[in-house]
């Protein structure tokens, strides 16, 4: 606004300010002489006129700069700290994005030394880049700190892993596993290098629209009294520059999901029980582990995960070599994604004979399910080597945070001494989609465009009962499709949701509608489940006509 | 009909504008604004004489000159500026054509009594008319002499002198 001048009038707004103050000091001064060709006009009213005009214009800009739906109207052109001068009355900040982060495997010839500083930097084909947050010793028999180059399975080459970091903030710096990378400048001795870990996290400033929607949350009364107020204080506690929570579910008492207030012989509800879900990534958030297995029967391995392993985890995504990257390019939403050992997984509960939290021994599975004091056993088969231990990579659905929550509400300081608040990871329906739409010779569509914003899409339902094939129609439509095939064999939309007992569901048709498959005795209800999608689970084809 | 000016005019509750120039005594002459120059009380005018200076201060004008009224003023000056003026014929060529913009100027807004105010018939222009046009290439001066008609009939021949800007 200080930045404004005379430059920046226009005819339009001069000649309003202008007939304002002839107007206004003719009332005044009638015998005073304004016409055109008076020196009064050019020594008095113009200069007026001109500052008027400024000064309204610099109202405007104030005005606007009150208002968030003002500010939504420029949002591309909006200064940051603008909004936050509003937020700041209510005791807020803008969301800003936050950096995605992952892991790269960097393929070499041989089982070199390296030292690699903290900022070297690898980038995608699109030119996209990642970067080391702190200087890494890598080489053969690493020691404690330093990371191991590792031989290949076959010995045809050498690899290490490197954590890395995305250079700036934003979703599209998520990657998929086994995206090319390459280094910046020259790395001795180096083959190839891909996405081992899947860069994930990355997220985008808060939008106005959807500061707009967590205004009521954030403004109101901060304690864990009701839906609202557990949700506005862990907002408050939590989402900072690099966490965000996209969104909270409460299930307290007479809600269908909220077994834990049943605990007596006539299962009467009888309240201050509530299973908190928390989704706190917008892209589903996997993480990598590497876990050693032990051969219990012929090509036949058994992992444990830990509950502070991957604290409340949703479901095993895949589990692999160690070396191996799985890039599940025809997958459809199924788990565990293509390219995945076969396993069974066991879950039971862990360290509850510690906590006060009130869970019935007798369903402990259930009651613990994806919160902080779940743990399980996996048997991996068919695995080729026999070999007395070996290591895995597992890839796990895991909502950030999970831990850090849990021991907040649990603090004396905190918590109402009424109440018992379990956090939990939201139970994710999958979502794949297979689609034909058509466009126009003169308006071609951008397909790469439209699966990141069908992605987008579905990543932000949260805790709705469905979701349709219309809403996704809609949304081709409004990126220059001219028309979507919605016949059976046109699209096919589906999606699957792990219950808390282990039993996968799959929906699928004009909408999946999770309240058709509800059933709050293994907590899955429209309250308890989010949507999820991976771009490798949207398939556009596009068709010219 | 032309409305004739009385002999003796009351300029009660007249509208007045500021003299054009009014510490100049002799705008021409002067190289130097001093400050021992621009004592005297600021004056007002009114009636002819402020219709004059009207004239003159938009004849004088250049266009695209004014901030936010580009069209206010004529190409006189920046004509004989631009070295553009030879001869007399050209110069009365140039002053016709600048004479029509200056009368489309005034009458504009003595068009507009709700926005100004009524203009009483001796202060509405009626025509301005070449009278003389003298050019002085020793001095690098222009002096033309227009008489100008007023809506009630009375007329009145000044002086313009402009000098070139070498």
């Amino acid at each position: 606004m200080a930045d404004l001048t005379l430059s920046d009038i226009n005819q339009d707004d001069f000649d309003s300010a202008e007939a304002i103050i002839v107007a206004l000091t003719r009332t005044e001064y009638p015998n005073l002489d304004l016409r055109r060709g008076t020196v009064l006009r050019d020594l008095l009213v113009r200069p007026a006129a001109a500052y008027t005009a400024l000064d309204e214009k610099r109202m405007d800009e104030l005005r606007a700069k009150q208002s968030l739906i003002s500010l939504q109207e420029n949002e591309a052109t909006v200064d940051p700290d603008d909004v936050n001068a509003i937020l700041s009355n209510f005791n807020m900040t803008r969301n800003v994005g936050s950096m995605a982060t992952g892991e790269i495997r960097v393929r070499i010839n041989d089982a070199l030394t390296y030292t690699l500083a903290k900022g070297f930097q690898f980038t995608t084909l699109d030119g996209q880049l990642y970067e080391l947050t702190q200087t890494y010793t890598i080489k053969p028999d690493a020691d404690a700190g330093q990371i191991e180059v590792e031989a290949s399975n076959d010995g045809s080459y050498y690899f290490f892993i490197l954590p890395a970091t995305a250079v700036e903030a934003g979703a599209e710096y998520n990657l998929e596993q086994a995206t090319a990378l390459e280094p910046i400048g020259s790395l001795y001795g180096f083959i190839a290098g891909d996405v081992y870990s899947a860069f994930v996290g990355g997220v985008d400033d808060e939008t106005i629209s959807e500061i707009i929607t967590r205004l009521p949350v954030a403004i109101s009364n901060r304690s864990l009294t009701n839906r609202t107020s557990i949700e506005a204080k862990l907002r408050d506690a939590f989402e900072n520059d690099t966490f965000q929570i996209q969104a909270i579910s409460v299930q307290g008492m007479g809600d269908e999901a909220q077994l834990r207030d049943k605990h007596n012989p006539m299962g009467f509800t009888v309240g201050s029980r509530v299973d908190v879900y928390s989704r706190n990534f917008v892209t589903p958030n996997v993480v990598t582990l590497q876990k050693t297995g032990t051969l219990i029967a012929p090509n036949t391995y058994q992992i444990t995960i830990t509950a502070a392993d991957a604290p409340g985890y949703y479901a095993i995504r895949s589990i692999s070599e160690v070396e191996a990257v799985v890039s599940p390019a025809l997958d459809f939403g199924s788990l565990p994604v293509a390219g995945s050992y076969a396993f069974v997984e066991v879950r039971a509960a862990s360290g509850i004979a510690d906590t006060y939290h009130d869970i019935d021994p007798d369903n402990s599975m259930i009651e613990t399910a994806y919160s902080v004091f779940q743990a399980a056993t996996v048997t991996i088969t068919g695995v080729p080597q026999t070999t007395a231990t070996r290591a895995f990579k597992v890839e796990l659905y895991v909502t950030p945070g999970l831990t850090d929550m849990q021991d907040y509400v649990d603090l004396t300081a905190v918590r109402n001494l009424e109440a018992d608040i379990l956090i939990r990871q939201p139970l994710m329906c999958m979502v794949g989609l297979e689609t034909t739409l058509y466009y126009s010779e003169r308006n071609p569509v951008d397909v790469p465009a439209m699966k990141s914003d069908i992605v987008n899409y579905i990543n932000t339902r949260s805790f709705l009962r469905n979701l349709t094939r219309s809403e996704l129609s809609s949304l081709l439509l409004s990126n220059g499709a001219t028309r979507v095939d919605l016949s059976d064999q046109g699209t096919r939309l589906e999606g699957s949701i792990r219950d808390a007992a282990g039993v996968m569901h799959t929906l699928s048709g004009d909408a999946l509608d999770v309240e058709s498959i509800a059933d709050g005795t293994v907590l899955m209800t429209a309250d308890t489940c989010v949507f999820g999608a991976e771009e490798y689970n949207i398939h556009i084809t596009a068709i010219q006509e | 009909m032309v409305e004739h000016i009385p002999y003796v005019v009351d300029y009660t509750d007249r509208q007045v504008d500021i003299e054009l120039l009014q510490h100049i005594k002799k705008p021409v002459e002067l190289q130097l604004v001093h400050v021992s120059n621009v004592q005297d009380v600021p004056k007002i005018v009114t009636g002819i004489e402020k219709m004059v200076q009207r004239y003159a201060l938009l004849l004088l004008s250049s266009l695209n000159t004014v901030k936010f009224d580009t069209a206010q003023g004529t190409s006189l000056l920046g004509a004989m500026l631009g070295g553009m003026i030879f001869n007399g014929g050209q110069a009365n060529s140039i002053f016709s054509i600048a004479n029509i913009g200056v009368l489309r100027q005034m009458r504009d807004d003595d068009a507009k009594p709700d926005t100004y105010g009524v203009s009483p018939a001796d202060e509405r222009i009626a025509t301005a008319r070449l009278v003389d046009i003298d050019i002085d290439f020793t001095q690098s001066q222009l002096t033309i002499t227009v008489k100008i008609t007023t809506a009630a009939g009375a007329d009145i021949v000044f002086v313009v002198p402009v000098a070139a800007s070498r």
